[in-house]
Protein backbone atom coordinates (compact mmCIF):
# COMPACT_ATOMS: atom_id res chain seq x y z
CA UNK A 1 0.00 0.00 0.00
CA UNK A 2 1.32 3.18 -0.94
CA UNK A 3 2.04 5.72 1.93
CA UNK A 4 -0.22 8.31 2.27
CA UNK A 5 0.33 11.52 0.50
CA UNK A 6 1.44 14.75 2.55
CA UNK A 7 -0.67 17.88 2.35
CA UNK A 8 0.89 19.07 -0.91
CA UNK A 9 1.30 16.05 -2.61
CA UNK A 10 -2.74 15.49 -1.67
CA UNK A 11 -3.37 19.15 -2.89
CA UNK A 12 -1.26 18.30 -6.42
CA UNK A 13 -3.46 14.99 -6.31
CA UNK A 14 -6.49 16.60 -6.37
CA UNK A 15 -5.77 19.73 -8.42
CA UNK A 16 -5.42 16.61 -11.09
CA UNK A 17 -7.91 14.20 -10.13
CA UNK A 18 -10.62 16.66 -8.82
CA UNK A 19 -13.42 14.94 -5.96
CA UNK A 20 -15.88 13.39 -6.03
CA UNK A 21 -19.01 14.54 -3.61
CA UNK A 22 -20.78 11.78 -1.57
CA UNK A 23 -24.47 12.41 -0.37
CA UNK A 24 -23.50 12.08 2.78
CA UNK A 25 -22.23 15.70 2.62
CA UNK A 26 -24.27 18.82 2.78
CA UNK A 27 -22.52 21.31 0.92
CA UNK A 28 -25.38 23.77 0.55
CA UNK A 29 -24.76 24.78 3.63
CA UNK A 30 -21.69 24.01 5.34
CA UNK A 31 -19.71 25.27 1.79
CA UNK A 32 -19.21 29.03 0.18
CA UNK A 33 -21.36 29.16 -2.66
CA UNK A 34 -20.39 27.26 -5.80
CA UNK A 35 -20.02 29.57 -8.55
CA UNK A 36 -18.51 29.95 -12.25
CA UNK A 37 -15.82 32.71 -11.84
CA UNK A 38 -14.46 34.11 -14.72
CA UNK A 39 -11.23 32.07 -16.13
CA UNK A 40 -13.19 28.90 -14.70
CA UNK A 41 -10.13 28.02 -11.76
CA UNK A 42 -12.27 29.12 -8.67
CA UNK A 43 -15.35 26.78 -9.81
CA UNK A 44 -14.45 24.02 -7.85
CA UNK A 45 -14.93 23.16 -3.66
CA UNK A 46 -12.55 24.84 -1.23
CA UNK A 47 -10.93 22.78 0.61
CA UNK A 48 -8.18 22.99 3.99
CA UNK A 49 -5.83 20.28 4.14
CA UNK A 50 -4.48 20.19 7.65
CA UNK A 51 -0.89 20.21 7.97
CA UNK A 52 2.08 20.47 10.27
CA UNK A 53 3.64 22.98 8.55
CA UNK A 54 0.79 24.98 7.43
CA UNK A 55 -2.91 24.39 5.99
CA UNK A 56 -2.80 23.84 2.54
CA UNK A 57 -6.40 25.67 0.61
CA UNK A 58 -7.26 24.38 -2.23
CA UNK A 59 -10.01 24.68 -5.02
CA UNK A 60 -10.76 20.80 -5.82
CA UNK A 61 -12.57 20.43 -9.10
CA UNK A 62 -15.72 18.89 -9.05
CA UNK A 63 -17.67 19.82 -11.92
CA UNK A 64 -15.47 18.95 -15.06
CA UNK A 65 -16.24 15.37 -16.18
CA UNK A 66 -12.52 14.10 -16.17
CA UNK A 67 -13.60 14.26 -11.77
CA UNK A 68 -15.90 11.31 -12.46
CA UNK A 69 -13.40 9.15 -12.56
CA UNK A 70 -11.93 10.20 -9.37
CA UNK A 71 -10.95 7.95 -6.53
CA UNK A 72 -11.02 10.88 -4.08
CA UNK A 73 -14.53 11.26 -2.57
CA UNK A 74 -15.47 13.69 0.15
CA UNK A 75 -17.66 12.06 3.02
CA UNK A 76 -19.08 13.57 5.79
CA UNK A 77 -19.32 11.91 9.07
CA UNK A 78 -20.19 12.75 12.39
CA UNK A 79 -20.26 16.90 10.95
CA UNK A 80 -16.92 16.35 10.02
CA UNK A 81 -15.49 15.94 6.73
CA UNK A 82 -13.11 13.51 4.84
CA UNK A 83 -11.32 12.51 1.56
CA UNK A 84 -11.88 8.94 0.82
CA UNK A 85 -9.11 7.82 -1.15
CA UNK A 86 -10.95 4.57 -2.89
CA UNK A 87 -7.22 2.97 -4.08
CA UNK A 88 -6.69 1.83 -0.30
CA UNK A 89 -7.62 2.16 2.83
CA UNK A 90 -6.74 6.19 3.09
CA UNK A 91 -8.85 8.62 4.91
CA UNK A 92 -7.96 12.67 5.12
CA UNK A 93 -9.20 14.55 7.54
CA UNK A 94 -10.03 18.25 5.61
CA UNK A 95 -11.71 21.06 6.79
CA UNK A 96 -14.75 22.98 4.89
CA UNK A 97 -14.42 26.61 5.32
CA UNK A 98 -17.75 28.33 5.59
CA UNK A 99 -19.10 31.01 3.14
CA UNK A 100 -17.85 34.87 4.75
CA UNK A 101 -20.67 36.45 6.49
CA UNK A 102 -21.07 39.29 3.94
CA UNK A 103 -21.62 36.74 0.83
CA UNK A 104 -25.37 37.45 1.91
CA UNK A 105 -25.31 41.16 2.50
CA UNK A 106 -26.31 43.96 0.46
CA UNK A 107 -24.10 46.89 -0.49
CA UNK A 108 -25.33 50.01 0.25
CA UNK A 109 -26.55 50.45 -3.61
CA UNK A 110 -28.54 47.28 -3.48
CA UNK A 111 -25.65 45.01 -5.21
CA UNK A 112 -25.49 41.31 -3.62
CA UNK A 113 -21.68 41.91 -1.83
CA UNK A 114 -20.72 38.32 -3.71
CA UNK A 115 -21.42 39.47 -7.02
CA UNK A 116 -18.80 41.86 -6.28
CA UNK A 117 -16.05 39.83 -5.12
CA UNK A 118 -14.89 36.02 -4.03
CA UNK A 119 -12.83 35.01 -1.33
CA UNK A 120 -10.80 32.28 -3.29
CA UNK A 121 -8.75 31.13 -0.13
CA UNK A 122 -8.32 34.04 1.99
CA UNK A 123 -7.67 36.44 -0.41
CA UNK A 124 -10.43 38.86 -2.48
CA UNK A 125 -10.84 38.79 -5.75
CA UNK A 126 -12.83 41.21 -7.83
CA UNK A 127 -13.01 41.21 -11.37
CA UNK A 128 -13.34 45.05 -12.09
CA UNK A 129 -15.41 43.91 -15.45
CA UNK A 130 -17.38 40.89 -16.76
CA UNK A 131 -15.71 41.29 -20.25
CA UNK A 132 -12.70 39.77 -21.49
CA UNK A 133 -12.28 42.16 -25.27
CA UNK A 134 -10.63 39.05 -26.47
CA UNK A 135 -14.04 36.82 -26.86
CA UNK A 136 -15.90 39.48 -29.03
CA UNK A 137 -12.43 40.15 -31.41
CA UNK A 138 -12.67 37.56 -34.62
CA UNK A 139 -9.42 36.56 -36.46
CA UNK A 140 -7.43 33.67 -37.66
CA UNK A 141 -10.35 31.92 -38.91
CA UNK A 142 -11.91 32.05 -35.20
CA UNK A 143 -15.00 32.59 -34.13
CA UNK A 144 -13.06 34.62 -30.54
CA UNK A 145 -9.34 35.06 -29.89
CA UNK A 146 -10.10 34.15 -26.48
CA UNK A 147 -7.39 31.97 -24.65
CA UNK A 148 -8.36 28.26 -24.77
CA UNK A 149 -8.55 27.29 -21.38
CA UNK A 150 -10.53 30.58 -20.39
CA UNK A 151 -14.66 30.04 -20.09
CA UNK A 152 -14.94 33.99 -19.10
CA UNK A 153 -17.28 34.78 -22.40
CA UNK A 154 -19.52 32.04 -21.46
CA UNK A 155 -20.76 33.72 -18.10
CA UNK A 156 -23.99 35.03 -17.66
CA UNK A 157 -24.70 38.75 -17.70
CA UNK A 158 -21.41 39.04 -20.20
CA UNK A 159 -23.34 41.45 -22.13
CA UNK A 160 -24.38 43.54 -19.25
CA UNK A 161 -20.74 44.98 -19.13
CA UNK A 162 -21.45 44.70 -15.28
CA UNK A 163 -18.54 46.63 -14.49
CA UNK A 164 -18.25 47.41 -10.75
CA UNK A 165 -18.86 50.21 -8.57
CA UNK A 166 -16.10 51.58 -6.51
CA UNK A 167 -18.44 52.40 -3.75
CA UNK A 168 -19.57 49.03 -3.59
CA UNK A 169 -15.90 47.27 -4.12
CA UNK A 170 -15.09 49.83 -1.46
CA UNK A 171 -17.78 48.44 1.41
CA UNK A 172 -17.43 44.51 0.02
CA UNK A 173 -13.29 45.03 0.61
CA UNK A 174 -14.24 46.44 3.83
CA UNK A 175 -16.48 43.77 4.93
CA UNK A 176 -13.59 41.07 3.94
CA UNK A 177 -11.56 42.71 6.16
CA UNK A 178 -13.37 42.86 8.94
CA UNK A 179 -13.04 39.15 8.58
CA UNK A 180 -9.84 38.70 8.43
CA UNK A 181 -8.77 39.45 5.26
CA UNK A 182 -5.53 40.90 4.07
CA UNK A 183 -5.28 41.04 0.71
CA UNK A 184 -7.43 42.35 -2.56
CA UNK A 185 -6.54 41.15 -5.60
CA UNK A 186 -8.30 42.89 -9.10
CA UNK A 187 -7.77 41.81 -12.23
CA UNK A 188 -9.11 42.35 -15.46
CA UNK A 189 -9.67 40.97 -19.55
CA UNK A 190 -8.09 42.80 -22.64
CA UNK A 191 -9.87 46.47 -22.52
CA UNK A 192 -7.75 47.64 -25.83
CA UNK A 193 -4.95 48.87 -24.10
CA UNK A 194 -6.75 50.76 -21.29
CA UNK A 195 -6.83 48.01 -18.70
CA UNK A 196 -4.56 50.04 -16.18
CA UNK A 197 -6.48 53.28 -16.32
CA UNK A 198 -9.51 51.15 -15.35
CA UNK A 199 -7.86 49.65 -12.30
CA UNK A 200 -6.30 52.72 -10.51
CA UNK A 201 -9.58 53.85 -9.85
CA UNK A 202 -10.37 50.96 -7.54
CA UNK A 203 -6.46 50.51 -6.26
CA UNK A 204 -6.73 54.41 -4.87
CA UNK A 205 -10.05 53.68 -3.27
CA UNK A 206 -8.99 50.45 -1.53
CA UNK A 207 -5.70 51.22 0.03
CA UNK A 208 -6.66 54.91 0.80
CA UNK A 209 -10.57 54.16 2.79
CA UNK A 210 -9.66 50.00 3.59
CA UNK A 211 -6.07 49.72 4.26
CA UNK A 212 -5.56 46.37 2.49
CA UNK A 213 -2.82 44.68 0.31
CA UNK A 214 -3.57 45.75 -3.32
CA UNK A 215 -3.08 43.34 -6.16
CA UNK A 216 -3.55 43.94 -9.48
CA UNK A 217 -3.45 41.43 -12.70
CA UNK A 218 -4.08 43.22 -15.70
CA UNK A 219 -2.90 42.59 -19.49
CA UNK A 220 0.98 44.45 -19.34
CA UNK A 221 0.82 47.89 -20.81
CA UNK A 222 3.12 48.67 -23.81
CA UNK A 223 6.64 49.38 -23.44
CA UNK A 224 6.06 53.59 -24.06
CA UNK A 225 3.12 53.10 -21.00
CA UNK A 226 5.35 51.58 -18.67
CA UNK A 227 4.95 54.38 -16.47
CA UNK A 228 1.77 53.36 -15.52
CA UNK A 229 2.84 50.89 -12.95
CA UNK A 230 4.67 53.78 -11.17
CA UNK A 231 1.01 55.70 -10.88
CA UNK A 232 0.17 52.32 -10.01
CA UNK A 233 2.46 52.35 -6.86
CA UNK A 234 1.82 55.77 -6.13
CA UNK A 235 -1.64 54.73 -5.67
CA UNK A 236 -1.05 52.01 -3.56
CA UNK A 237 -0.64 48.88 -5.54
CA UNK A 238 1.19 45.96 -3.47
CA UNK A 239 1.46 43.49 -6.17
CA UNK A 240 1.58 42.75 -9.82
CA UNK A 241 0.93 39.39 -11.90
CA UNK A 242 1.30 39.03 -15.07
CA UNK A 243 0.05 36.12 -16.91
CA UNK A 244 1.44 34.64 -20.22
CA UNK A 245 0.42 30.96 -19.14
CA UNK A 246 2.89 29.58 -21.38
CA UNK A 247 6.19 29.89 -21.75
CA UNK A 248 7.03 28.00 -25.01
CA UNK A 249 6.15 31.15 -27.95
CA UNK A 250 4.56 28.06 -29.89
CA UNK A 251 2.21 26.96 -27.63
CA UNK A 252 1.62 30.91 -26.23
CA UNK A 253 0.95 31.75 -30.04
CA UNK A 254 -1.40 28.56 -30.86
CA UNK A 255 -3.75 28.61 -27.04
CA UNK A 256 -3.41 32.31 -26.26
CA UNK A 257 -4.09 34.04 -29.66
CA UNK A 258 -5.31 37.79 -28.52
CA UNK A 259 -2.71 38.11 -26.09
CA UNK A 260 -0.20 36.74 -29.23
CA UNK A 261 -2.12 38.83 -31.61
CA UNK A 262 -2.44 42.08 -29.32
CA UNK A 263 0.84 42.30 -26.98
CA UNK A 264 3.15 39.45 -27.57
CA UNK A 265 4.81 37.10 -25.10
CA UNK A 266 7.45 39.84 -24.70
CA UNK A 267 5.18 42.53 -23.45
CA UNK A 268 4.73 40.34 -20.54
CA UNK A 269 8.29 40.15 -19.90
CA UNK A 270 8.85 43.28 -19.89
CA UNK A 271 6.35 44.40 -17.81
CA UNK A 272 7.06 42.04 -14.89
CA UNK A 273 11.06 42.97 -15.18
CA UNK A 274 10.04 46.83 -14.77
CA UNK A 275 7.34 46.49 -11.91
CA UNK A 276 9.66 43.72 -10.25
CA UNK A 277 12.99 45.96 -10.44
CA UNK A 278 10.70 49.05 -8.35
CA UNK A 279 9.60 46.58 -5.79
CA UNK A 280 10.66 44.76 -3.07
CA UNK A 281 12.05 40.91 -3.82
CA UNK A 282 8.79 38.81 -4.08
CA UNK A 283 6.93 41.26 -4.91
CA UNK A 284 5.58 40.53 -8.38
CA UNK A 285 4.49 36.99 -10.29
CA UNK A 286 4.51 35.57 -13.29
CA UNK A 287 1.71 33.28 -13.78
CA UNK A 288 2.02 30.47 -15.59
CA UNK A 289 -0.03 27.31 -16.40
CA UNK A 290 1.98 23.80 -16.18
CA UNK A 291 0.10 20.43 -17.90
CA UNK A 292 -0.17 21.84 -20.88
CA UNK A 293 3.53 22.43 -22.77
CA UNK A 294 6.23 20.01 -22.08
CA UNK A 295 7.32 20.56 -18.06
CA UNK A 296 10.87 21.27 -19.58
CA UNK A 297 8.81 24.64 -20.78
CA UNK A 298 7.38 25.00 -17.42
CA UNK A 299 10.76 24.94 -15.74
CA UNK A 300 12.35 27.24 -17.79
CA UNK A 301 9.51 29.46 -17.14
CA UNK A 302 10.16 29.44 -13.09
CA UNK A 303 13.86 29.77 -13.97
CA UNK A 304 13.10 32.87 -15.94
CA UNK A 305 10.09 34.51 -13.12
CA UNK A 306 12.65 33.70 -10.05
CA UNK A 307 15.68 35.14 -12.23
CA UNK A 308 13.87 38.32 -12.46
CA UNK A 309 13.01 38.09 -8.89
CA UNK A 310 9.48 37.40 -8.73
CA UNK A 311 7.63 34.44 -7.70
CA UNK A 312 6.43 32.11 -10.03
CA UNK A 313 2.65 31.62 -9.36
CA UNK A 314 1.55 28.16 -11.11
CA UNK A 315 -1.59 27.08 -11.80
CA UNK A 316 -2.44 23.25 -12.75
CA UNK A 317 -4.28 23.09 -16.12
CA UNK A 318 -7.82 22.56 -15.14
CA UNK A 319 -9.98 21.89 -18.33
CA UNK A 320 -12.97 24.01 -17.22
CA UNK A 321 -16.44 22.74 -18.25
CA UNK A 322 -16.91 24.32 -21.33
CA UNK A 323 -13.54 25.93 -22.23
CA UNK A 324 -11.74 25.14 -25.50
CA UNK A 325 -9.71 23.42 -24.10
CA UNK A 326 -12.18 20.88 -21.91
CA UNK A 327 -11.33 17.55 -23.27
CA UNK A 328 -7.67 17.80 -23.11
CA UNK A 329 -6.44 15.56 -19.90
CA UNK A 330 -5.55 17.04 -16.93
CA UNK A 331 -1.58 16.80 -16.21
CA UNK A 332 -0.35 13.76 -14.49
CA UNK A 333 0.58 14.25 -10.95
CA UNK A 334 3.96 13.07 -10.81
CA UNK A 335 4.61 15.82 -13.78
CA UNK A 336 2.96 18.31 -11.32
CA UNK A 337 5.38 16.89 -8.35
CA UNK A 338 8.68 17.54 -10.30
CA UNK A 339 7.46 20.95 -11.71
CA UNK A 340 6.09 22.31 -7.70
CA UNK A 341 9.55 20.86 -6.51
CA UNK A 342 11.63 22.65 -8.63
CA UNK A 343 9.00 25.98 -7.70
CA UNK A 344 10.17 25.65 -4.10
CA UNK A 345 13.70 25.10 -4.99
CA UNK A 346 13.95 27.97 -7.44
CA UNK A 347 12.38 30.33 -4.73
CA UNK A 348 14.65 28.84 -2.08
CA UNK A 349 17.63 29.12 -4.13
CA UNK A 350 17.34 32.95 -5.52
CA UNK A 351 15.83 33.99 -2.08
CA UNK A 352 12.47 34.99 -3.10
CA UNK A 353 10.63 35.04 -0.09
CA UNK A 354 7.65 32.74 0.53
CA UNK A 355 4.90 32.91 2.86
CA UNK A 356 6.12 36.32 4.57
CA UNK A 357 2.74 37.67 3.68
CA UNK A 358 0.06 38.00 6.92
CA UNK A 359 -2.85 35.15 5.84
CA UNK A 360 -2.54 35.23 1.83
CA UNK A 361 -3.33 31.98 1.02
CA UNK A 362 -4.35 31.16 -2.76
CA UNK A 363 -6.59 28.41 -3.54
CA UNK A 364 -5.86 28.19 -6.97
CA UNK A 365 -2.69 27.38 -7.23
CA UNK A 366 0.07 25.70 -5.10
CA UNK A 367 1.79 28.46 -3.56
CA UNK A 368 5.83 27.91 -3.35
CA UNK A 369 4.85 27.89 0.85
CA UNK A 370 2.66 25.00 0.62
CA UNK A 371 5.65 23.54 -1.80
CA UNK A 372 7.49 22.70 1.76
CA UNK A 373 6.14 19.91 2.64
CA UNK A 374 8.03 18.39 -0.55
CA UNK A 375 11.15 19.26 0.88
CA UNK A 376 13.29 16.52 3.42
CA UNK A 377 13.02 17.47 6.36
CA UNK A 378 16.25 17.32 7.16
CA UNK A 379 18.82 19.84 8.48
CA UNK A 380 19.02 22.19 5.35
CA UNK A 381 14.89 22.03 5.36
CA UNK A 382 15.25 23.43 9.14
CA UNK A 383 18.00 25.87 8.13
CA UNK A 384 15.34 27.23 5.41
CA UNK A 385 12.72 27.57 7.72
CA UNK A 386 14.56 29.57 10.44
CA UNK A 387 15.66 31.90 7.59
CA UNK A 388 12.03 32.59 6.76
CA UNK A 389 10.95 32.76 10.35
CA UNK A 390 13.52 35.59 10.51
CA UNK A 391 11.94 37.46 6.93
CA UNK A 392 8.29 37.08 8.12
CA UNK A 393 9.17 38.48 11.70
CA UNK A 394 10.98 41.72 9.96
CA UNK A 395 8.66 42.31 6.88
CA UNK A 396 5.68 42.23 10.31
CA UNK A 397 6.20 45.73 10.69
CA UNK A 398 6.58 46.55 6.54
CA UNK A 399 2.72 44.67 5.93
CA UNK A 400 1.31 46.36 9.41
CA UNK A 401 2.61 49.32 8.02
CA UNK A 402 0.28 48.37 4.43
CA UNK A 403 -2.66 47.43 6.03
CA UNK A 404 -3.72 51.17 7.35
CA UNK A 405 -5.46 53.40 5.65
CA UNK A 406 -2.84 55.35 2.70
CA UNK A 407 -4.23 58.22 0.78
CA UNK A 408 -3.40 58.46 -2.97
CA UNK A 409 -0.76 60.25 -3.87
CA UNK A 410 -1.51 60.80 -7.18
CA UNK A 411 -5.12 61.57 -8.96
CA UNK A 412 -6.40 57.36 -9.67
CA UNK A 413 -9.22 59.23 -12.56
CA UNK A 414 -6.26 61.27 -14.53
CA UNK A 415 -2.76 59.90 -15.39
CA UNK A 416 -0.12 61.92 -14.84
CA UNK A 417 1.05 61.77 -18.43
CA UNK A 418 -1.49 61.94 -21.73
CA UNK A 419 -2.92 59.61 -22.86
CA UNK A 420 -1.49 57.04 -25.47
CA UNK A 421 -2.83 57.01 -28.70
CA UNK A 422 -6.05 54.76 -29.36
CA UNK A 423 -5.30 51.23 -30.15
CA UNK B 1 -38.88 9.61 -21.20
CA UNK B 2 -36.65 7.92 -24.78
CA UNK B 3 -37.62 9.14 -27.75
CA UNK B 4 -38.11 6.61 -30.22
CA UNK B 5 -40.04 5.81 -33.12
CA UNK B 6 -43.94 5.67 -30.75
CA UNK B 7 -43.08 8.74 -29.10
CA UNK B 8 -45.89 11.79 -29.07
CA UNK B 9 -43.16 14.24 -31.19
CA UNK B 10 -46.23 16.75 -31.75
CA UNK B 11 -47.31 16.88 -28.31
CA UNK B 12 -43.32 17.31 -27.27
CA UNK B 13 -42.46 20.03 -30.07
CA UNK B 14 -45.27 22.31 -28.03
CA UNK B 15 -43.23 22.33 -25.53
CA UNK B 16 -40.98 24.90 -27.22
CA UNK B 17 -43.89 27.82 -26.88
CA UNK B 18 -44.27 27.88 -30.85
CA UNK B 19 -44.45 25.90 -34.18
CA UNK B 20 -40.94 25.46 -35.73
CA UNK B 21 -40.05 23.82 -38.29
CA UNK B 22 -36.92 22.90 -36.95
CA UNK B 23 -38.42 21.62 -33.85
CA UNK B 24 -40.31 19.22 -35.72
CA UNK B 25 -37.53 18.03 -37.66
CA UNK B 26 -35.44 17.79 -35.16
CA UNK B 27 -37.49 15.27 -33.01
CA UNK B 28 -37.87 13.12 -36.23
CA UNK B 29 -34.45 12.85 -36.07
CA UNK B 30 -34.39 12.09 -32.48
CA UNK B 31 -36.82 9.56 -32.15
CA UNK B 32 -35.52 7.68 -35.75
CA UNK B 33 -31.73 7.81 -34.77
CA UNK B 34 -29.26 5.03 -33.69
CA UNK B 35 -28.36 6.78 -30.30
CA UNK B 36 -31.05 6.94 -27.16
CA UNK B 37 -32.60 10.73 -26.57
CA UNK B 38 -34.17 11.03 -23.01
CA UNK B 39 -36.35 14.04 -22.86
CA UNK B 40 -36.55 15.98 -18.94
CA UNK B 41 -40.08 16.41 -18.38
CA UNK B 42 -39.84 18.73 -16.06
CA UNK B 43 -37.21 21.01 -17.38
CA UNK B 44 -38.66 24.28 -19.46
CA UNK B 45 -38.90 24.20 -23.43
CA UNK B 46 -37.78 20.82 -24.86
CA UNK B 47 -34.68 19.79 -22.87
CA UNK B 48 -32.93 16.09 -24.09
CA UNK B 49 -30.01 14.28 -23.08
CA UNK B 50 -27.93 11.39 -24.79
CA UNK B 51 -27.29 7.94 -23.01
CA UNK B 52 -23.95 7.60 -24.11
CA UNK B 53 -20.27 7.37 -22.81
CA UNK B 54 -18.01 10.04 -23.68
CA UNK B 55 -13.63 9.19 -22.97
CA UNK B 56 -15.14 6.71 -20.69
CA UNK B 57 -17.44 8.68 -18.50
CA UNK B 58 -21.24 9.51 -19.32
CA UNK B 59 -22.09 12.32 -21.40
CA UNK B 60 -23.71 15.61 -19.41
CA UNK B 61 -24.15 17.16 -22.61
CA UNK B 62 -27.90 18.70 -23.06
CA UNK B 63 -29.98 20.37 -25.43
CA UNK B 64 -32.96 22.61 -24.63
CA UNK B 65 -34.95 24.35 -27.26
CA UNK B 66 -37.22 26.95 -26.50
CA UNK B 67 -38.70 30.02 -27.69
CA UNK B 68 -37.65 33.42 -25.90
CA UNK B 69 -39.96 35.22 -28.19
CA UNK B 70 -42.42 35.12 -31.09
CA UNK B 71 -40.74 33.70 -33.91
CA UNK B 72 -37.43 32.89 -31.98
CA UNK B 73 -36.17 29.64 -31.29
CA UNK B 74 -32.76 29.03 -29.35
CA UNK B 75 -31.03 26.01 -29.70
CA UNK B 76 -29.22 25.93 -26.51
CA UNK B 77 -26.03 23.98 -25.37
CA UNK B 78 -25.14 23.22 -22.21
CA UNK B 79 -24.02 20.98 -19.02
CA UNK B 80 -26.02 21.00 -15.87
CA UNK B 81 -23.78 20.66 -12.57
CA UNK B 82 -22.87 17.80 -11.40
CA UNK B 83 -23.73 18.62 -7.73
CA UNK B 84 -27.45 17.23 -7.12
CA UNK B 85 -28.21 20.52 -5.62
CA UNK B 86 -26.56 23.38 -7.37
CA UNK B 87 -28.61 24.81 -10.17
CA UNK B 88 -25.06 25.83 -12.17
CA UNK B 89 -25.12 25.28 -16.05
CA UNK B 90 -22.75 25.46 -18.13
CA UNK B 91 -23.14 27.08 -21.48
CA UNK B 92 -21.14 26.24 -24.58
CA UNK B 93 -23.53 28.57 -27.03
CA UNK B 94 -26.59 28.13 -28.96
CA UNK B 95 -28.03 28.64 -32.19
CA UNK B 96 -30.88 31.48 -32.59
CA UNK B 97 -33.19 30.88 -35.36
CA UNK B 98 -36.36 31.72 -36.84
CA UNK B 99 -39.55 29.76 -37.78
CA UNK B 100 -37.87 28.55 -41.59
CA UNK B 101 -36.91 25.60 -41.89
CA UNK B 102 -33.52 23.99 -41.45
CA UNK B 103 -31.61 21.91 -43.49
CA UNK B 104 -31.20 18.27 -42.01
CA UNK B 105 -26.87 18.26 -42.06
CA UNK B 106 -27.77 21.18 -39.36
CA UNK B 107 -29.63 18.89 -37.47
CA UNK B 108 -27.05 15.94 -37.91
CA UNK B 109 -24.66 19.11 -36.79
CA UNK B 110 -26.36 19.94 -33.51
CA UNK B 111 -26.74 16.10 -32.74
CA UNK B 112 -23.42 15.25 -33.79
CA UNK B 113 -21.93 17.66 -31.01
CA UNK B 114 -24.19 16.43 -28.16
CA UNK B 115 -23.26 12.96 -29.02
CA UNK B 116 -19.49 13.92 -28.72
CA UNK B 117 -20.20 15.86 -25.55
CA UNK B 118 -19.91 19.02 -27.00
CA UNK B 119 -15.79 18.66 -28.62
CA UNK B 120 -14.90 21.79 -30.21
CA UNK B 121 -14.43 20.16 -33.34
CA UNK B 122 -17.75 19.61 -33.49
CA UNK B 123 -18.94 23.00 -32.89
CA UNK B 124 -21.98 23.34 -35.31
CA UNK B 125 -21.50 26.95 -37.08
CA UNK B 126 -23.58 29.78 -36.38
CA UNK B 127 -23.14 29.26 -32.73
CA UNK B 128 -23.46 32.60 -30.59
CA UNK B 129 -21.60 32.51 -27.04
CA UNK B 130 -24.36 34.52 -25.10
CA UNK B 131 -28.02 35.96 -25.28
CA UNK B 132 -29.92 38.81 -24.03
CA UNK B 133 -32.69 37.14 -22.16
CA UNK B 134 -32.69 34.97 -19.79
CA UNK B 135 -32.51 31.02 -20.18
CA UNK B 136 -35.33 28.87 -18.15
CA UNK B 137 -34.39 26.01 -16.19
Amino acid sequence: MAAPLNPCELEIDLFCRGVRIDPSCSLESDARIFRRTRAGLGSGLELVLPGDLKDVWMNAPVEEDFVQASPYRLVKDAERYALVDERGPVRYPVRIPPEPAWYERLTGRGTPMRDVGVLQGTYLGIYISNSCGYWWMRGEGKEALNCAFCTTGYNVGVNERAEKAVEDVVEVAAAAKAEGCTFTHFNTGYHGGRDIDLVAPYVAAVKGRVGQLVGVQALPARAPDLWKYDWLLDLGANHFSFCWEFHSPDWFARLCPGKRATLGQDAFFRALEYCQSKMPKGACSGEIIAGVEPIEWTLRAIDDITDRGAFPTVCIFRPCIGSDMEHVPPPRPEDMLVVMRHMYEACRRKGIPIGAAPNIEVSLIVQPDDARYLEPRNLRFWGREARSWIVRRLAAPVFARELRLRPPKADPYHPPRPQPAAV
Amino acid sequence: MVLDGSSATGVLAERVGGRFLAVEALLGRLASGPESFVVDPSAAGLDWSVENQVRGVPNRARVKCFSPKEDALLVWFYKRSALSWSRERFSYGGVLLDAKEVSPSTIDGWIRYQVGGFSPEERPPGMRRSFPFDLPA
